[in-house]
């Protein structure tokens, strides 16, 4: 056993019977392992006595923390947000000249009915009070990762079993749509898809309304000019996202999908 | 949920005769959801996790980052703990294990390394009065950069039982190890930290 090791030993009290005593009889007739040992004494006197960190969050900041694969998204989500917003902007540019139809298959009103139905039965939707302070702030502009950052921490909140496993499908289609984004090909449809969820949905509180009973779709509508507007609607029941869409006048959609709430998105 | 207190949890205050609610019975408790008894939990250990974080990294934001990880962990996977066993050595050994797995290694690295070139550049700051204090807050300094230039195996010897006050056999759960490898880890670490402190002490 070496020197430096008898020393911590016994410093830490861990020395005992026949070594304590030799170290000891050594410590009487070797100034030079005296001293060591005072300096180690020293030494952990300050150790010690080094002030403990104080932790500066709380439990509240710990609960409203994003997990970790939804971190580190700074550079990537900035990009991203770019991406979107460059898109949004060149497919408002597109739907408002109004002179060019939009591409996408509109939904039947025999599908929408149905879908609304099915929805309807599924029980009651997330109350709004409990998502209102969480999304008040997802204004235009939002994209994909900072809204499935904020869904992700709804799911810090007293959420039944049915309301968790709705923001669950709301996350998983976003995710979906993110692979998506990967291989789109008509950058504008897309970009209708991100703001459906982005914005319709979240900037007039319509958010429960939008994701009824059971939460199987999201709805959403865009100006297309000539006072007609596209409806968006997203399927979330799990797989990849299907993609519904339907226009004409505002009144006319009310009238062909009760139940959802319509939003101007000028 | 914050500021919401269970009703076993609000017993326990109210009575005098009740002892401490362990830590363990706490962590049960997160498991089912209960907020308060979190609540508890965060306020009984986060300055000990911060503490040990920034001990073993060096770095006062990262370990910040790093206390927060770790009840993170604990309310979204709250069944990692096994309540058969220490919470005390479970949440140490999760820091440990953050700090370790290089958790935003590189970042604090170059940020530990940008704000030691900045003051090799411009000396030590001036000292405030007293002095004598300021002189131990320089050693303070000192030895937690020395610690923090440590290898891996001495640093964690040396925050557990020499700064955190825990026996060889409590770091020897943390680090899984022996407790005779702490011991002879901790004299190794205890010879290179005299050897750069020597003039602080």
């Amino acid at each position: 056993m070496n020197d430096h090791l008898l020393l911590s030993l016994h410093l830490d009290g861990r020395l005992a019977g026949a070594d304590r005593a030799r170290l000891e009889e050594r410590l009487r007739k070797e100034p030079s392992l005296q001293q060591r040992l005072e300096q180690l004494q020293a030494l952990q006197r300050l150790s010690a006595a080094l002030p403990t960190t104080q932790a500066a969050f709380t439990a509240d900041q710990v609960r409203a923390r994003p997990p970790v694969n939804l971190r580190g998204w700074s550079v990537r989500g900035l990009a991203a947000a770019a991406a979107i917003l460059l898109l949004t902007h060149a497919a408002a540019f597109w739907f408002g000249r109004g002179d060019t139809p939009p591409t996408e298959v509109a939904i039947t009103l025999a599908e929408t009915e149905a879908l609304l139905r099915r929805a309807a039965e599924l029980g009651p939707a997330i109350p709004y009070e409990k998502l209102n302070g969480q999304l008040i702030d997802l204004r235009s502009g939002i994209h994909r990762t900072d809204l499935a950052r904020r869904l992700d921490d709804l799911q810090h909140l007293r959420l039944t079993d049915s309301e968790r496993r709705q923001l669950n499908r709301v996350r998983d289609t976003i995710a979906q749509l993110e692979l998506a984004f990967e291989n789109v090909r008509d950058p504008g449809f897309l970009s209708v898809v991100v703001s459906s969820i982005a914005r319709g949905n979240l900037e007039d509180g319509s958010f429960p309304r939008a994701l009824p009973a059971g939460t199987r779709f999201y709805a959403s509508t865009f100006r297309l000019g000539n006072g007609r507007f596209k409806l968006v609607l997203v399927n979330l029941e799990g797989g990849p996202p299907v993609i519904r869409e339907d226009e004409g006048t505002l009144e006319e959609l009310r009238k062909k999908h009760e139940g959802i709430t319509f939003i101007r998105n000028d | 949920m914050p500021g919401r207190v269970s009703p076993w949890m609000q017993a326990a205050r109210e009575s005098d005769a009740t002892p401490a609610v362990p830590d363990e019975f706490l962590a049960a408790r997160v498991a089912q959801g209960d907020g308060s008894a979190f609540d508890e939990l965060v306020e009984r250990w986060r300055d000990r996790v911060v503490d040990l974080a920034r001990l073993m990294t060096g770095d006062r934001d990262q370990a910040e980052d790093i206390g927060q990880e770790v009840f993170f962990r604990l309310l979204r996977k709250p069944e990692a703990y096994d309540p058969t066993r220490p919470f005390r050595a479970w949440i140490r050994a999760v820091t440990r294990n953050l700090c370790l797995d290089g958790y935003r290694r590189r970042a604090a690295r170059d940020k530990y390394q940008k704000r030691a070139a900045q003051q090799h550049q411009f000396g030590p700051a001036p000292l405030p009065s007293p002095a004598e204090q300021a002189v131990l807050s320089e050693a303070q300094e000192a030895l937690r950069a020395t610690v923090a230039a440590l290898p891996r195996k001495f640093r964690e010897v040396y925050v557990l039982c020499a700064v955190q006050g825990l026996s060889y056999e409590q770091a020897s759960v943390v680090c899984g190890c022996g407790s005779k490898t702490v011991s002879t880890r901790l004299a190794r670490a205890r010879r290179k930290v005299l050897e750069r402190m020597r003039k602080w002490l």
